[in-house]
C-alpha cells in the first residue's frame, strides 16, 4: 500500500515531465514538418500550448510541496521562534487561500468552458481550464504536512529565497 | 484607497514570507472579495490565458536547454576557452570571468545559475592567484549582472510576452548593452589588477586557444542554433527554443557523454516545475496589476514622474533605479511584472521604443539583484564564497557604480539597443 500511494503522490511530477517531453517533440516536428516535408502539421501550436497549461498549473503546484516559491526573507529571521511559527503558519494559511481560490473559479470555469471547443483540434476548452482546479487542489494537499509540522514545533525549510531567475 | 490596500496588503504579506507570487494573489482575491471591482473568476482567467500563449512556451524550453547543458563539463570548456581567449592580460583571471560570463550565459536563460555556477568554478582559482575573495565575489558578481543581457533570457521571454514584444528583438537587443556593461567592468578589473598587483593567467598562445576553442565548439553550437534560427526568420523563438533542447539532449547523450536516462528524467520534473513557478507569477501578478492600472495609477505616477522632467532619458534614468532598487528586494522577474504594466504606457507617451525600455528594464533589474544587502544574485555569489554579504559590500560598490553609469549610457543613447535587431530583423 505504501508503494501504490507513493506512485500516486508522483503523479504530479510525471505530469510534469512527460508534458515538457512533448511539447518538445512536438514544436521540433512541427518545424520539421514545415521545411523538410513541406506539409505543415496545423494541430501543434494548439496541442503544444494545452500541455504547458497543464505543465505550468501542475508544476506551480509541486512548486508548493518543494517550497521552491521565492520568498522575501527579512523579518522572520529576526524573530523570536514563537512569533517566526505564527508567520510560518500566516503564511501557509494565506498560500492556502490562493489555492482554495484556484479549486473553487477554477471548478466554475472548467464548467463554463467545457461547451466551448478549440479550433483545429475540437477538443473542449474545458480540458484546459481543468488544470486550474486540479492545481488548486494539490496545493491543499501539500500544505497539509507542511502546516502540521509548523503546528508540532518543527521548522520548514525556508521558501526559496532564488526565484526563477 | 484600493491602489492603497492592495500595496499595503503585498507589502504586509510578503514580510511575512509568504511567496511573491502567492502575496500578489492574495491580495489581489481580498480586493476583489471587498470591493468587488472584477469578478472572482479573473484569477483563472488571467491565468490560464498567460499559459495558454506560445510565446510563453519558451520559457520551460530554454530553462530545460539550459539544465540540459549546464550539467558538468561544458563550463570548464567556456571557461578554458575564456581564460585562452584573454588570460594574457593583467588580472587575467578577472578578465576570464568577464568573456566566460557571456558565453556561459549564451547557454543558461538564468541569472542564478550563472552565479552559482562561475562562482563555484572560479572562485578557488582565483583564491590560488592571490585575488582578495571579496573582490573575486564582486568581480563574479559584476558579470553575472552583465550577463542577464546575453540571450537566452528567460526574464526577457517573460517580459516580452506581457509587453507583446517580438522575443527575437528583445535577444538581440541585449547584445551591444552587453558589451558596453563587460567592457566598463574589464576596465575596473584591470585598474584594480594593477592596484593589487594581480597576476596574468599565462600567456597568450596560439595553440592553447585553438585547442580551447575544438573543445568548446560543441557547447558553442546551442548559442549558434538560437541566433540563426532567429535572425534568418526559421523558426520562432519559442521553435528555436525546442531546436536548443534537441541540440543539448543530443550533445549530453552521444558528444559528451554526460547525461544518463535517470538524469534527463530528473531534469524535465525540475524544469517543469521552474516553469509553473515562473507562470504562476506571471498569471498572478496579470491579475495584480490589473485591478492597479484600473484604478489609473498610471497617470497618478506619471504626473509625479513625468512633473520632474519629460526628457525620455531622464524618464528612463528614473524607471531604472526604481526597477533596481525593488529587484534588490523582490528579484528582477516579479519586479518587471510590477513595473512594465504601469511605466510602459508612460514610455510609449514620450515615444521611446518599446525593446528599447523592455532591455533597459532588464538590464536596470539584472544589476539589481547584486545590490547588496539583499540582492539574490550577490547572496548566491557569498554564500558559495563563504564570506558574510557585509565583507562584499564594499568592493562591491565600485562595480556597481560602474554598471550603472553603463545603464545611464543606454539611457541617453537609444541606438546601442536598437541597432541590432533593426538591422537583422529587416523581415
Amino acid at each position: 500500500m505504501p508503494k501504490l500511494l507513493r506512485l500516486l503522490a508522483y503523479i504530479p511530477e510525471l505530469i510534469g515531465g512527460i508534458t515538457l517531453l512533448g511539447i518538445t517533440l512536438i514544436l521540433f516536428a512541427g518545424v520539421i514538418w514545415r521545411y523538410f516535408i513541406v506539409d505543415p502539421l496545423t494541430w501543434t501550436d494548439e496541442v503544444s500550448r494545452a500541455l504547458f497549461v497543464w505543465l505550468a498549473f501542475i508544476g506551480a503546484a509541486v512548486g508548493v510541496k518543494r517550497r521552491l516559491h521565492s520568498a522575501v526573507a527579512v523579518l522572520s529571521a529576526r524573530l523570536p521562534p514563537r512569533w517566526q511559527r505564527v508567520t510560518a503558519l500566516i503564511a501557509l494559511l494565506t498560500t492556502g487561500i490562493m489555492g482554495a481560490v484556484l479549486l473553487y473559479t477554477g471548478s466554475t470555469e472548467t464548467i463554463a468552458n467545457f461547451r466551448q471547443v478549440m479550433p483545429v483540434t475540437g477538443l473542449s476548452r474545458g480540458w484546459l481550464y481543468l488544470a486550474v482546479p486540479v492545481s488548486g487542489a494539490l496545493i491543499l494537499i501539500y500544505l497539509v504536512p507542511q502546516f502540521l509540522a509548523v503546528l508540532r514545533g518543527e521548522s520548514l525549510p525556508h521558501p526559496h529565497e532564488i526565484g526563477a531567475e | 484607497m484600493v491602489v492603497t490596500l492592495l500595496i499595503l496588503l503585498f507589502a504586509a504579506l510578503m514580510l511575512l514570507e509568504v511567496p511573491i507570487a502567492f502575496a500578489m494573489g492574495v491580495a489581489a482575491i481580498v480586493v476583489i472579495g471587498f470591493f468587488d471591482t472584477a469578478p472572482m473568476a479573473i484569477v483563472t482567467h488571467r491565468l490560464v490565458m498567460s499559459a495558454d500563449s506560445f510565446t510563453m512556451l519558451a520559457i520551460p524550453l530554454f530553462v530545460l536547454a539550459g539544465s540540459l547543458m549546464e550539467t558538468g563539463g561544458i563550463a570548464v570548456r567556456l571557461v578554458n576557452l575564456a581564460t585562452a581567449l584573454v588570460g594574457f592580460v593583467r588580472g587575467g583571471l578577472g578578465m576570464a570571468v568577464i568573456v566566460a560570463e557571456m558565453f556561459f550565459s549564451g547557454i543558461s536563460g538564468s541569472t542564478t545559475a550563472d552565479v552559482s555556477a562561475m562562482a563555484s568554478m572560479l572562485l578557488p582559482s582565483m583564491k590560488r592567484s592571490g585575488y582578495p575573495q571579496e573582490q573575486s565575489v564582486a568581480i563574479i558578481s559584476a558579470a553575472s549582472a552583465m550577463g542577464i543581457l546575453i540571450p537566452p533570457c528567460i526574464t526577457m521571454v517573460v517580459f516580452g510576452g506581457v509587453a507583446s514584444t517580438s522575443i527575437a528583438a528583445l535577444f538581440l537587443a541585449g547584445f551591444l548593452p552587453a558589451l558596453v556593461l563587460a567592457i566598463l567592468i574589464a576596465g575596473l578589473v584591470y585598474y584594480y589588477a594593477r592596484r593589487l598587483n594581480l597576476p596574468t593567467a599565462g600567456r597568450f598562445s596560439w595553440r592553447k586557444l585553438g585547442r580551447a576553442i575544438a573543445d568548446a565548439m560543441i557547447a558553442l553550437g546551442m548559442p549558434v542554433i538560437i541566433f540563426g534560427g532567429l535572425i534568418f526568420g526559421v523558426a520562432t523563438a519559442t521553435e528555436v527554443a525546442s531546436f536548443a533542447v534537441v541540440y543539448a539532449l543530443f550533445v549530453g547523450l552521444f558528444v559528451y557523454r554526460e547525461l544518463t536516462l535517470p538524469k534527463i528524467w530528473k531534469i524535465l520534473v525540475d524544469s517543469a516545475v521552474l516553469s509553473g513557478i515562473i507562470l504562476l507569477l506571471l498569471g498572478l501578478s496579470l491579475v495584480y496589476t490589473f485591478l492597479l492600472t484600473v484604478e489609473d495609477i498610471t497617470p497618478m505616477l506619471g504626473n509625479l514622474v513625468l512633473g520632474i522632467s519629460r526628457d525620455p532619458a531622464v524618464f528612463l534614468i528614473i524607471t531604472s533605479v526604481i526597477t533596481m532598487l525593488l529587484a534588490a528586494v523582490i528579484e528582477v522577474l516579479p519586479a518587471g511584472l510590477l513595473l512594465i504594466p504601469i511605466f510602459l504606457p508612460l514610455a510609449q507617451d514620450l515615444g521611446i521604443d518599446k525593446v528599447h525600455f523592455l532591455t533597459l528594464l532588464v538590464a536596470a533589474g539584472g544589476l539589481g539583484m547584486f545590490l547588496p544587502p539583499t540582492g539574490v544574485g550577490l547572496l548566491i555569489g557569498c554564500s558559495v564564497g563563504r564570506i558574510p554579504v557585509t565583507q562584499a559590500t564594499r568592493p562591491m560598490l565600485p562595480y556597481i557604480a560602474v554598471l550603472f553609469l553603463g545603464i545611464v549610457v543606454l539611457c541617453i543613447f537609444p541606438s546601442v539597443t536598437t541597432i541590432l535587431p533593426k538591422l537583422l530583423l529587416a523581415h
